[in-house]
């Protein structure tokens, strides 16, 4: 396998990528001076992707069963976990379903190579019984359980049910203690076969590596299949509006909180364009609700947020949300409050000032995030899957001005929205 | 390790493979429940306004300005201690500016040095939004199920002590904390307490020494006593609370009569890890891998109270079967039923940990910090050697001073 090299300036990082003859994307990022390695495998299959076309036939499995999957690759043949192999070689191991994709990832400082079959090996080969199983089918409902009374879990799942009529970003990552038990070993390896195919995979490691070794080990454990990548995926068309205006779920907490949503429309959105969009809406966000932006400091000096204020945005090639969130004693007063500043904001525009010391600061928070293995990693796997390189960032923002981001702002937030409250018990 | 002064510490990290250089301010006074709301309190008013930076607003452009720094207050129960940090991080002068390196220097001295004050005190309406957010902070405890169990657990424990106190304070002693109190108790932090000075990355050590010089010139106090339990509950105590919640949780919470100097905490840590610390122990082993009856569990020490908790998350009708399976599991590590896979495996788990200290800057800072208030300051490298020569008579000599005492569950 061949490498090409890129090294970015700006950042002053060099990134190693080639394919291999499987079709699987490897790419190492080389970190000298961290005694850390990191390396993350990944799957372009997360929760969403419960219904799908392979061969014209439209398959439908049960919600949850991304996430059954990632527990249960942990299974060895013959008994025996993964955990077990990496706790001989002092790796420290983990994996995560999302969404849109699932990760498997282990850090270490020695014995890298060693830890890099490992992971390697075991996603390649998968080993589920009727017991195992039944096994998991026991920690999943408890993991499930321990999610259930998550208040700020359940009020961004009960944002997403407001906001979606149909996607499947609306259903619980994990599924359901009833959708769970529908899962069989069956269904597992034929999902396995479906989803875990090199050209739908990527290998992202970070840290003072030699990418020829990593090479070597991906000849070594990832075969070529007979066939392609045979899925075809759902783009689902929503409406523009969302299902329900509000939602309303009480907990034991201690006051009021609230999501309110937007929701937007840009199917098949990918690479470049995707990423600016992404771009912009985290640059509004910040000019609208962080520390630094006279709206926030307007909020929260009234006490319509306090300091669990926080925002977010999901987005992939089927769906596109914001998210702002607080405590928050009269929640209609504060989500009233925002809708008036954010109209304010559309009125009055941005200064070039403004905007180019926003881009200073973001851009000097993503050169920091550099010295974050996890964090580069992570971010970039994730992106990867939308054609989004780990250093196209560098490049995105000249683009980004005071016209784009007025643009965008009126695409953020448009009129559909939802708010997702969470309200202590009543007595 | 450099001594400035009388009690006042400063660490040089040598790094240059970060992009960020950071400084961290660790104030360490002793917990009282007279002082620990109005120390939980004042870091937060610096975060305000000073006065070249006269609000929240100018305080967060300087910092956009300075390519997206970062300066963030956090306040900490470290045993007996109650611990004030002032935490900057900001982007290397490499892939800035010149200046950079200065300009956030002076940005530190003037936020931390320098606060708004009117009438002797900070300014009223700040003091007034602060014990707002403070007081949502502090009943806030109840949404974090997973944590509010230990931090009640850890008020069960040590009912009466000080240690019972939560590390941010009581809502009920805001309510009487007036801003020039708060402003007293900033200026005898700031001048008074010990103090340790954290620097990671490529800082200019006179420049440092220079600006701040006003800080190191004062006497300081030294460092209050820790004792790891003032009395012992002899019969343990079992605590119940209902939320309605759709899972089950418990905390149980053990001495281990263990100081935090002593040669034998190394011990205590690998025997941890034996017990239910990473997916090798025998907790994660047995009672979620076999039996199947969680997703989580997992054992934590705090070294400065000589404490290890258990905490768990099953369904109520399992509290019982769980609670005989962590103890079966702890009384195999007394008997000394170990294998000698399971203590390679908790040493390999532990090194790992330490040998990758040094790749965050705050993991790193944390680490120093423990080993210096336990009267250990040991590097990573000297840490794991102490794991490396430790046997199985080691584990099961510390498994053997183990004994329960509170149980806390809620469901």
């Amino acid at each position: 396998m061949n490498f090409s090299k890129l090294y970015e300036e700006k950042l002053g990082e060099t990134l190693y990528s080639g394919k291999h003859e499987s079709g699987l994307d490897v790419f190492v990022l080389t970190k000298k001076g961290f005694s850390k390695k990191y390396a993350i495998y990944s799957v372009k299959y997360g929760s969403v992707d419960t219904s799908y076309l392979v061969k014209g036939r439209e398959v439908n499995d049960p919600m949850g069963i991304a996430h059954f999957l990632e527990h249960k690759l942990f299974e060895l043949p013959g008994g025996g976990n993964a955990f077990d192999l990496f706790s001989k070689t002092g790796g420290n191991a983990n994996a995560f379903t999302s969404h849109d994709m699932t990760g498997y990832l282990f850090s270490c400082s020695d014995y890298f190579s060693e830890n890099l079959d490992i992971l390697l090996s075991y996603v390649n080969d998968p080993y589920f019984t009727v017991e195992n199983v039944a096994k998991e089918q026991g920690i999943i409902a408890q993991e499930i359980k321990m999610y259930d009374d998550d208040p700020e879990w359940r009020l961004f799942n009960n944002a997403l049910e407001a906001l979606y009529f149909e996607n499947p970003v609306r259903n619980d990552i994990a599924g359901t203690v009833e959708s769970i038990s529908h899962i069989t070993k069956d269904f597992l390896y034929q999902i396995y076969d479906t989803f875990y195919h090199p050209e739908n995979m990527v290998l992202f490691v970070a840290g003072d590596v030699d990418p020829d070794e990593v090479a070597r080990l991906v000849d070594k454990n990832v075969k070529k299949r007979e066939h392609g990548f045979l899925v075809e995926r759902k783009l689902y068309r929503e409406p523009d509006e969302v299902k329900q205006k509000r939602i309303v779920k009480e907990m034991s907490v201690s006051q009021p909180s609230f999501i309110l949503g937007f929701k937007e429309n840009h199917p098949g959105l990918t690479g470049r364009e995707l990423l600016k969009k992404n771009m912009e809406t985290g640059l509004l966000l910040k000019m609208l609700f962080s520390p630094s932006a006279s709206l926030y400091n307007e909020l929260y000096k009234k006490g319509l947020i306090n300091d669990t204020f926080g925002f977010d945005c999901i987005s992939s090639d089927s769906y596109f949300a914001t998210f702002l969130n607080s405590e928050a004693k009269e929640i209609d007063r504060t989500v009233e409050a925002m809708l008036s500043g954010i109209e304010k904001a559309k009125n009055t525009g941005f200064t070039k000032e403004e905007v180019e010391r926003y881009k200073k600061a973001s851009l000097g928070r993503q050169i920091r995030a550099f010295d974050s293995l996890e964090a580069v990693s992570n971010g970039f796997a994730s992106n990867y899957f939308y054609g989004i390189g780990a250093f196209d960032f560098v490049n995105v923002y000249p683009e980004i001005n005071e016209e784009s981001l007025m643009k965008r702002l009126h695409e953020v937030f448009n009129e559909h929205y939802a708010v997702s409250e969470m309200k202590p018990l009543s007595k | 390790m450099k001594k400035i002064s009388q009690n006042a510490d400063l660490y040089i990290l040598p790094a240059d493979q970060f992009k960020t250089f950071s400084v961290s301010f660790h104030f360490f006074t002793e917990l009282t429940k007279e002082s620990v709301t109005k120390n939980a309190l004042f870091p937060f008013l610096l975060k305000l306004g000073s006065k070249a930076y006269p609000d929240m607003l100018s305080i967060n452009q300087r910092l956009q300005e300075l390519y997206g720094g970062m300066f963030d207050c956090r306040v900490a129960k470290r045993g007996d201690l109650h611990a004030v940090s002032f935490v900057f991080e900001f982007l290397d002068p490499r892939f800035s500016d010149e200046q950079q390196m200065e300009n956030c220097l002076l940005f530190m001295k003037e936020v931390l040095m320098n606060p708004l004050t009117e009438n002797g005190g900070f300014s009223e309406a700040f003091v007034k939004r602060e014990k707002e957010n403070l007081t949502d902070y502090i009943n806030g405890i109840i949404n974090d199920k997973r944590e509010y169990t230990n931090i009640r657990l850890t008020e069960e424990m040590f009912q009466g002590e000080q240690y019972a106190l939560y590390e941010y304070g009581s809502v009920k002693d805001l309510e009487e904390i007036s801003a020039v109190d708060l402003y007293e108790s900033y200026l005898d932090i700031i001048n008074t307490a010990p103090l340790t000075v954290f620097i990671s990355g490529d800082v200019e050590e006179n420049k440092f020494m220079d600006i701040f010089s006003d800080l190191f010139e004062k006497t300081r106090k030294p460092l209050p006593q820790n004792t790891i339990y003032a009395k012992h509950l002899s019969n343990p105590h079992k605590v119940e609370e209902n939320q309605n919640l759709v899972q089950g949780k418990f905390a149980l919470g053990f001495e281990t009569g263990i100081e935090p100097s002593h040669e034998d905490y190394y011990a205590l840590n690998l025997l941890n890890s034996v017990f239910g610390s990473g997916p090798h122990s025998k907790l994660f082993m047995n009672v979620r891998e076999k039996m199947s009856l969680c997703y989580y569990v997992y054992s934590r020490l705090n070294r400065m109270k000589g404490t290890m908790f258990v905490g768990i998350g099953t369904d109520k009708e399992n509290f019982q079967k769980a609670y005989e399976a962590i103890l079966e599991q702890l009384e195999l590590c007394k008997k000394g039923e170990i294998t000698e896979e399971e203590i390679d495996f908790s040493k390999k788990f532990i090194i790992g940990i330490l040998k990758q200290t040094g790749d965050n800057q705050h993991t790193l800072t944390d680490f120093y910090i423990s080993g210096i208030l336990a009267g250990r300051p040991l590097s990573p490298e000297e840490y794991i050697e102490k794991i490396e020569g430790l046997t199985k008579e080691d584990i099961v000599r510390v498994a053997n001073n183990i004994t329960l005492q509170t149980e806390y569950y809620l469901s």
